[in-house]
């Protein structure tokens, strides 16, 4: 049964997904045939439905979308450009200062706002023509940018966790997102020594541009935007707020920032929301189909075949692991990292519990991966925004990238051998 | 003709759904700041909140299948010649409107008809309201696809690059 | 051994280890043995298919065929489970096992035959007392101003005002974290709580309010019933009440654990607990009951049986 419905999956999935169906579609569709091979045609018809619309009807999942409204703000909003100038300040002294200021930027904007798209195209906007009127090399700056950019789907607050939580089983949001800190940092840290290596060798120096007037008032500048941190992280964690309830206040928080910067007027408002609601349809109908893709798993079994069948392959940890990370990172290559943790998670963590792992560590390997596809072709979100931005082609930044890659496939291999990375921080507060 | 009509149905669609969103944003508000400053905790909120969701993610999600927003991978088909492609897109097409008659608006029906005795907890509405929006989701995929069968093309290109251009 | 055998599926929302899923497996195997094998259970523990509310549904349409689930998630389809959610309904508890093996129960488990479904049985779910992180609540001054978690529902809110207590509704997985940190000053369950979700490590004083007793229920698919013989549907019923039986000793072991093992932690059990002030200040909510035409015939009976105080 188990082996006859996954081959229906995979096979139909991918059939659908070859002719042009889109994605939440192409799930819905290998789910919705397996359901006739096992029930009854109404009986198929009605769970399939019904989950369609109770996949989605989650309090926790809504912060999904507020906090997307969320990065939106801040991207019109000048709260990007006081961070940048904060940015400025910390790395102004370093080699290649502008590609410094653009990953720290990204650092900064992405523990505020939970999108790799929002972030490369917000520092980058402000970041990448500075490079060039410096006289540095198109292809490496928005290389740097698109490399710094998915630092803020992992550093929180980020929606892939509060995602991975509901299809994880409730793993607890605070956890997950104390854990996403170091290894979103050392993510960032790794692009800024391969940036530090290059920009020495092509000889680009610290830069006037990065001088700032007063240090004093470029971090009073930015307080206000860096409070939000205090506010959202804090409030989950201490248990004051629910993320939802931290993701409502953090757009009413930007959006009163955005006025005062007057980065936003209240006719743009309508726009703002148009673009979120747009972002959040796709996200969420992604979510409905999916929650089909997991009632056929639960009725069919397929998940403990799998990992029964993985683990008679091989009983050692390591190896299981680095397999995992293998196909996750192929898998990312030509998917989007929410289907691809909403298809994966149930599959793979039943494996990796079994054998002691946990589930928040589990989470930070999982999207850590999934984010490395987010910027490499032929599909990645970030790589096109990044390079629409930088004003290169694809095929053009790819290269450039090569050695990003590395340093970030290095740093995935250490967050995946030493838990204590992801687990450190959740357990001194007493959360894991 | 039938693009004027798409036209405005878009419109209406994104007005809709965009100030449904805007409400949500300010119910989420007003629970924290019933639960927090004025101590007195809504209870509509929640499930007020829940439902709106899934109300403005199946009409925000048709008009989506409209103008291309969902995720697709095009490399395979790209491949081909423009034909062939379109032979390909079209097949793509009818078994997206066959998922939406099937499930969306038979399925639908069925647990509207199922789930209007059935009362929500705090809103005490028929818990068939909130299923409603699959069954008309699923009637504006068809109709907006069927149309792209039909007519060759999907009305919205012009549309979405004014907005790929807004991205910065 | 019977060759043709009828595969039902059964699903709950509670793990493996929880006590309902050993009543309800003792359900199935006493069903399967008096049919000699051809009743054959399938089991989906752990929400697998969904909520409560979702599974309910899949019952109603036969996609499941028997469910566990709380009598608050069926107040949706029938207002009668409403009265459940009444606090102090009950007297004590043998006045409720009373009322649940009584005829009363089998018109509860009816009323919603018309949509598709109906109770064969109840489950012990424990009777659910007020539990804070440092006050014992054995006056109704004692609860006055303490934050309590409830559920999200306008009964609980209405109960815990009128009891004294601040009402804070929040979902179930947050109320550690929020005892924790003292956004709320407790909240209320039965004893198992204390154990299974860990508020015993926080939350020091347990007090017998015993102000509401909600059972579990389980609940066939009507359709599905009627294709069985007169025969099939005998050994149903059978199974089911001798599960109930079963799991009644299962629940009071898991009580007794979890108190032993609360104490260990340096939980204080208060048995000393003003009730009838308590019952007192609710009354208006009794008085509502009363004044519903849907739950006032089931309610008076309710009350015949409790040896007459009202
Ligand atoms: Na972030
Ligand atoms: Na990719």
């Amino acid at each position: 049964m188990a082996l006859l419905a996954g081959i229906s999956l995979v096979v139909v999935f991918i059939l659908l997904l070859l002719i042009g169906v889109p994605i939440a579609i192409s799930i819905a569709g290998a789910s919705i045939v397996t359901m006739f091979l096992i029930a009854p045609f109404d009986v198929a018809i009605f769970t399939s439905a019904q989950k369609l619309v109770t996949g989605i009807d989650s309090f926790t999942l809504l912060a999904v979308p507020f906090f997307l409204l969320t990065g939106i703000i801040m991207n019109q909003g000048g709260i990007a450009l006081r961070l940048v100038n904060v940015a400025k300040l910390l790395t102004g002294k370093l080699p290649g200062s502008l590609a410094q200021t653009n990953i720290v930027g990204n650092m900064l904007f992405g523990s505020i706002a939970g999108s790799s798209v929002a972030s490369a195209a917000a520092i980058g906007k402000v970041m990448n023509p500075l490079q060039a009127k410096e006289g540095y090399d198109r292809k490496f700056s928005a290389a740097v940018n698109i490399a710094s950019a998915p630092v803020g789907l992992i550093i929180p607050p980020t929606g892939l966790f509060i995602i991975y939580s509901l299809v994880s089983g409730g793993t607890s949001i605070a956890a997950l997102f104390l854990a996403g800190y170091l290894p979103g940092i050392l993510w960032g840290l790794a692009i800024m020594v391969v940036a530090f290596i290059i920009a020495k060798k092509k000889g680009y120096i610290a830069s006037a541009a990065t001088k700032v007037d007063s240090p004093l008032k470029v971090i009073w500048d930015a307080v206000p935007s860096l409070f939000l941190i205090f506010i959202i992280i804090g409030g989950i964690i201490a248990g004051i707020f629910t993320a939802t309830e931290a993701s409502a206040i953090s757009i009413v928080y930007s959006l009163i920032l955005s006025f005062i910067y007057k980065g936003i007027t209240i006719k743009q408002l309508p726009g703002i929301f148009r673009e979120a609601v747009e972002l959040t349809v796709v996200i969420m109908f992604l979510i409905g189909t999916s929650a089909m893709l997991s009632l056929v798993m639960a009725f069919t079994g397929i998940p403990d075949a799998l990992s029964s069948s993985i683990l008679t392959l091989t009983e050692n940890p390591i190896l299981i692991l680095l397999l995992i990370n293998l196909i996750l990172l192929l898998i990312g290559t030509v998917m989007d990292v929410t289907p691809a943790i909403l298809i994966f998670t149930p599959i793979f963590l039943p494996v990796v519990t079994e054998f002691g792992m946990d589930p928040v560590h589990f989470g930070v390997i999982l999207i850590f991966n999934l984010c490395i596809g987010n910027i490499t072709p032929p599909s990645g979100s970030a790589l096109f925004v990044g390079s629409t931005v930088g004003r290169v082609k694809i095929e053009e930044v790819v290269r450039p990238l090569v050695p990003f890659y590395i340093a970030v496939i290095c740093v995935l291999m250490i967050v995946t051998m030493i838990p204590s990375i992801s687990t450190w921080l959740p357990e001194l507060f007493g959360l894991m | 003709m039938i693009n004027s009509i798409n036209r405005v149905l878009g419109k209406v669609i994104i007005f809709l759904s965009s100030t449904m969103f805007g409400v949500m944003v300010l119910v989420a508000v007003w629970q924290v700041v019933s639960r927090y400053l004025l101590n007195s905790p809504s209870t509509f909120s929640e499930e007020f909140l829940r439902y709106s969701l899934i109300w403005v993610t199946m009409i925000g999600g048709a008009y989506a299948f409209h103008i291309k927003k969902h995720i697709a991978i095009d490399m395979f088909v790209e491949r081909f010649s423009t034909v062939i492609q379109n032979r390909i897109r079209q097949c793509a097409l009818i078994f997206l409107v066959l998922f939406s008659l099937i499930v969306m608006v038979y399925g639908g029906i069925q647990i509207v008809l199922l789930t209007t005795t059935q009362q929500t907890v705090s809103l005490g509405i028929p818990m068939g309201y909130v299923y409603l929006s699959l069954p008309v989701s699923g009637v504006l995929i068809t109709w907006f696809t069927v149309v792209e069968l039909v007519t060759g093309s999907n009305g919205a290109i012009n549309e979405s690059i004014e907005e790929d251009l807004s991205i910065h | 051994q019977s060759t043709d055998t009828t595969v039902l599926r059964l699903a709950h929302n509670m793990n493996q280890s929880h006590p309902i899923h050993q009543s309800l497996t003792h359900f199935a195997e006493v069903a399967e043995e008096k049919s000699n094998g051809s009743l054959v259970f399938e089991f989906y523990p752990n929400e697998q298919l969904g909520s409560e509310r979702e599974v309910i549904e899949l019952t109603q349409t036969g996609a499941v065929d028997v469910t566990k689930v709380s009598a608050t998630a069926l107040e949706s389809f029938s207002p009668v489970y409403a009265l459940f959610s009444v606090p102090y309904l009950f007297e004590d508890q043998d006045h409720y096992y009373e009322v649940m093996e009584s005829e009363i129960a089998t018109d509860i488990y009816d009323s919603t035959s018309e949509n598709g479904f109906f109770g064969l049985t109840f489950y012990d779910a424990g009777v659910r007392n007020m539990y804070t992180v440092n006050q014992p609540i054995k006056e109704p001054e004692d609860l006055a101003g303490l934050k309590i978690r409830v559920q999200p529902s306008e009964t609980a809110i209405q109960m815990t005002r009128l009891m004294g207590g601040a009402p804070t509704p929040m979902g179930f997985g947050e109320v550690y974290t929020a005892l924790q940190q003292g956004v709320i000053d407790g909240t209320e369950n039965n004893e198992t709580a204390l154990i299974s979700t860990n508020h015993g490590e926080v939350a020091k004083e347990y007090s017998y309010t015993e102000h509401a007793i909600v059972p579990d229920l389980l609940i066939f698919s009507k359709n599905r019933w009627d294709s069985f013989t007169e025969e099939e549907q005998q050994i149903l019923r059978e199974a089911a009440i001798e599960s109930s039986q079963f799991h009644k000793e299962l629940w009071a072991e898991e009580i007794n654990h979890s108190i032993e093992a609360a104490k260990e932690l340096g939980v204080t059990f208060h048995e000393d607990v003003n009730k009838d002030a308590f019952r007192e200040l609710v009354e208006p909510m009794h008085e509502q009951v009363r004044n519903n035409p849907d739950l006032t015939p089931y309610y008076d009976r309710i009350q015949k049986m409790s040896g007459g105080s009202d």
